[in-house]
């Protein structure tokens, strides 16, 4: 099949997946990624490995958009509310999740830079499932408040970790160099300092570009035109300059809910034109995942898998507590944040890149345990969305018949 | 923009992103820059490359002579490779060992059931490659490959035929084996020519084997035996006014085990006068595998001599083993260049059985007669390795 025949089969069976998604009600996300797997090289092989590689564009661009999208959560007076609260939230389930999965590893027999590296990988929460889930339900409180903040931090802390942690393993495989300690304290660290300052710097200067010309766009489609631009321009900037296009799509997102008094159009204009892209992501990240590799799982995968849920659960429910959110986010937050995805696969492949020794431990257990998460985590979430009664699902519906 | 971020802090900020980004871009570390490969490690690697392809090469040409392993087989009774020709059951091969009568081509038959080889449309030209394909006794497949370098004219054992030229040696266990083109077509046939190889070509096997089935090769190949007609100046000294002189024997063959020798005269076969090799081959050929009496005229006197018919071929395999000859005489002679008797075919180390009507001459009698008989022709039967030959030396 070709690559636009592809695409074809990828929308049709999203448009089939999401009606047998509604009937069954399971988020239409779950419904997505599991017609990705069954068109794909796991079973019916319609989508080769081909089309993936060539369609990887349009991930890239999806992945994009949704964290632009993500980033108006850093508007100032919406993030002054959750801003503290976020962060602690953040940092105690990423932190919790990260030494659970690297102390269960240890046990396990790991060395120390295996286990660190699961540890730090484990804390990232797939900011697009999620977000598509709180779209889904149309969830409007306090638990969604704090999803959305928790997300886009919790992306920016696993970054962060994960370029402390490789920067450290990189200085004690170098240690016995003691001439150029200069060189590799400098080869090591700045890859961290470069992706999030300059990423950041790439992001911002967008946004201010972007939102100088919103403010004299009339039309809608001018609008969708100039921001789609503007994603396009940053995603093939970041990745030219090796900086994060996660962090600097963040970055735009948020310099333009700062910067324009549009903001709110054109966030509502971007979420009812990009149902179609974000289908073909979910559905081509479906497709990705390898299901052969889930037998291979093993006691690790058991450990990584244990470990993140335990760290995430735990972790949500104290800080909430100590935070003085209310009991449902208490209770039901950690259940949101199960999915792993995109950036977890993404810091997988740079750690072959750089640390190829290690790679094959730290491929087989993520890319195993990535299918769990991927299947459960919607579903985690939407349960949380509604048990909480946040979600809005029938006013949806009456919504949809009154357009 | 909104009141709470002035512009003057937003364009501050761009500056710094700014700077960030021209300041960070040109800090970023520099990527190892690939190493172009050092002269010793092209070589090597070329090497490698090489050495593959020869690999991918030899791979092929044994799948290639691995797929007509079905249209070869080993002719047991000949001793050699033999290719299925036009008919079920029948191999084209031929003769191997140096103590035989020599036929380059002769038909065999074989129990293998393979449909015949398809003929190659065409003689390969330079530099097409040709996989030669026999069998070992004990039935393994045995391949050489080598370029073709075209054809030429070339005679074997008497016989004209189309050699195909090829660069690369023949050894002996290729003998009868088939010369097939990459696409499976039969090319030609290794045929043994006075005890080395050639590549017949195919095309023209069909015209070598009808010629080497004339009466005179039939009698040779199937009882070593080669007559010619009685020449006139012979009569009085082999002491018969007709028959067919034999001019040539092998040891170990049918005429050889019945008691024939090179300069008697065969004046009738079955109760029939013959005068050429044709009639005494089809008196031969017409008695079924039966023996044939033979009449024959020996130092003036006539005696019975029974021939038995050759067995037919596929019969049980010879040992190989062979009586050689009483030493019938101690004299043999040295011939220089360049004289009737070497013209004759007579060769230095020669054994002399018969000269005139004298058999079995000392040295001493062979030197009276030659000096008497410096001008005069000379009939001489001389011996050479298997083989006996009746030759008529003429100054």
């Amino acid at each position: 099949v070709n690559e636009l025949a592809s695409l074809g089969i990828i929308l049709f069976f999203a448009l089939l997946a999401g009606h047998i998604a509604k009937f069954v009600r399971v988020p239409e996300v779950t419904g997505y990624i599991l017609a990705g797997i069954a068109v794909g090289p796991s079973f019916l092989g319609w989508i080769t490995q081909e089309n993936l590689a060539s369609l990887e564009v349009f991930s890239e661009v999806a992945l994009g958009l949704i964290l632009f999208s993500i980033g108006s959560v850093f508007e100032f007076s919406r993030f002054r509310l959750i801003g503290r609260r976020a962060g602690l939230l953040t940092i105690s389930e990423s932190l919790l999740a990260g030494l659970l999965v690297t102390a269960g590893m240890q046990i396990a027999g790991q060395p120390w830079t295996v286990s660190l590296l699961l540890g730090v990988i484990s804390m990232e929460t797939a900011a697009a499932s999620t977000l598509m889930v709180i779209r889904e339900c149309n969830a409007e409180g306090e638990l969604t408040e704090a999803l959305i903040g928790v997300i886009a931090l919790n992306n920016i802390c696993c970054l962060i970790c994960f370029s402390l942690a490789s920067a450290l393993i990189d200085l004690s495989m170098k240690a016995g160099g003691r001439a150029g300690l200069m060189v590799a304290l400098h080869q090591s660290f700045y890859p961290m300092v470069w992706q999030l300052l300059g990423s950041a710097a790439l992001g911002y200067l967008i946004g201010v570009l972007l939102s100088a010309w919103a403010s004299h766009v009339k039309e809608q489609g001018e609008t969708l035109i100039l921001m789609a631009g503007s994603v396009l321009l940053c995603v093939g900037f970041a990745k030219w300059l090796e900086l994060s296009p996660l962090i600097a799509s963040l970055a735009v997102g948020a310099s333009m809910a700062n910067l324009s008094g549009k903001s709110r159009r054109l966030f509502d204009a971007l979420s009812r034109t990009d149902p179609p892209l974000y289908a073909i992501f979910f559905v081509i990240a479906g497709a990705d995942l390898n299901l052969k590799l889930l037998p291979t799982l093993g006691l690790l995968g058991l450990v990584y898998v244990g470990g993140r849920a335990a760290g995430k659960l735990i972790g949500t429910r104290y800080a909430a507590k100590f935070a003085g959110l209310g009991r449902n986010v208490q209770r039901l937050m950690g259940f949101a944040m199960l999915s792993q995805a995109g950036l977890a696969i993404g810091l997988v492949i740079v750690i072959n890149e750089r640390f190829p020794d290690l790679g094959p431990t730290v491929t087989t257990i993520v890319l195993s345990s990535v299918a769990i998460f991927e299947l459960v985590g919607p579903l985690g979430a939407r349960l949380a969305l509604i048990r909480s009664g946040e979600a809005r699902l029938e006013k949806t519906a009456v919504a949809e018949l009154l357009d | 923009m909104k009141e709470t971020l002035s512009r003057r802090y937003v364009l501050i900020l761009v500056g710094l992103a700014l700077l960030i980004l021209i300041v960070g871009g040109l800090l970023r570390p520099k990527k190892p820059v690939a190493q172009p490969p050092s002269p010793s490690d092209t070589a090597s690697l070329d090497r490698l490359v090489q050495r593959e392809d020869l690999r991918r090469m030899a791979d092929f040409l044994a799948r290639s002579a691995a797929s007509v392993a079905d249209k070869v087989v080993y002719v047991r009774d000949r001793r050699a490779s033999g290719v299925i020709w036009e008919r079920q059951g029948q191999a084209i091969t031929t003769m191997t060992s140096a103590g035989e009568p020599r036929a380059p081509l002769l038909l065999a038959s074989t129990n293998s059931t393979q449909a015949p080889v398809a003929l190659a449309a065409a003689a390969p030209v330079d530099g097409r490659w040709i996989v030669i394909v026999g069998r070992s006794p004990d039935g393994k497949l045995q391949w050489t490959a080598g370029l073709g370098g075209g054809t030429r004219p070339a005679v074997c054992d008497g016989l004209n035929y189309s050699e195909i030229l090829i660069n690369s040696p023949l050894p002996n266990p290729l003998a009868g084996a088939g010369a097939f083109d990459l696409d499976g077509s039969l090319a030609g046939i290794v045929v043994n020519c006075s005890g080395s190889l050639h590549v017949a070509a195919a095309a023209g096997i069909s015209s070598l084997l009808a010629a080497a089935s004339t009466p005179g090769r039939q009698l040779m190949s199937r009882f070593g035996l080669r007559v010619s007609p009685l020449p006139d100046g012979l009569r009085p000294i082999l002491k018969t006014p007709a028959g067919l002189l034999v001019a040539e024997l092998w040891y170990g063959t049918l005429a050889d085990d019945a008691g024939l020798a090179a300069g008697d005269v065969i004046v009738a076969a079955a109760n029939q006068p013959v005068s050429t090799a044709g009639e005494l081959w089809k008196r031969l050929a017409s008695e079924d595998a039966a023996p044939v009496p033979l009449e024959v005229v020996r130092n003036g006197r006539k005696t019975q001599i029974v021939l038995n018919a050759p067995p037919p071929t596929g019969a049980s395999p010879s040992l190989g083993v062979r009586l050689e000859p009483p030493p019938r005489t101690l004299a043999s002679v040295s011939i220089l260049p360049n004289t009737p008797a070497y013209a004759a075919g007579l060769r230095s180390g020669d054994r002399i059985l018969q000269l005139g009507a004298l058999r079995n001459p000392t040295a001493a009698a062979l030197r009276r007669r030659l000096s008497a008989h410096a001008d005069a022709p000379l009939f001489l039967v001389y011996r050479r390795g298997p083989v006996e030959r009746a030759v008529t030396v003429t100054p």
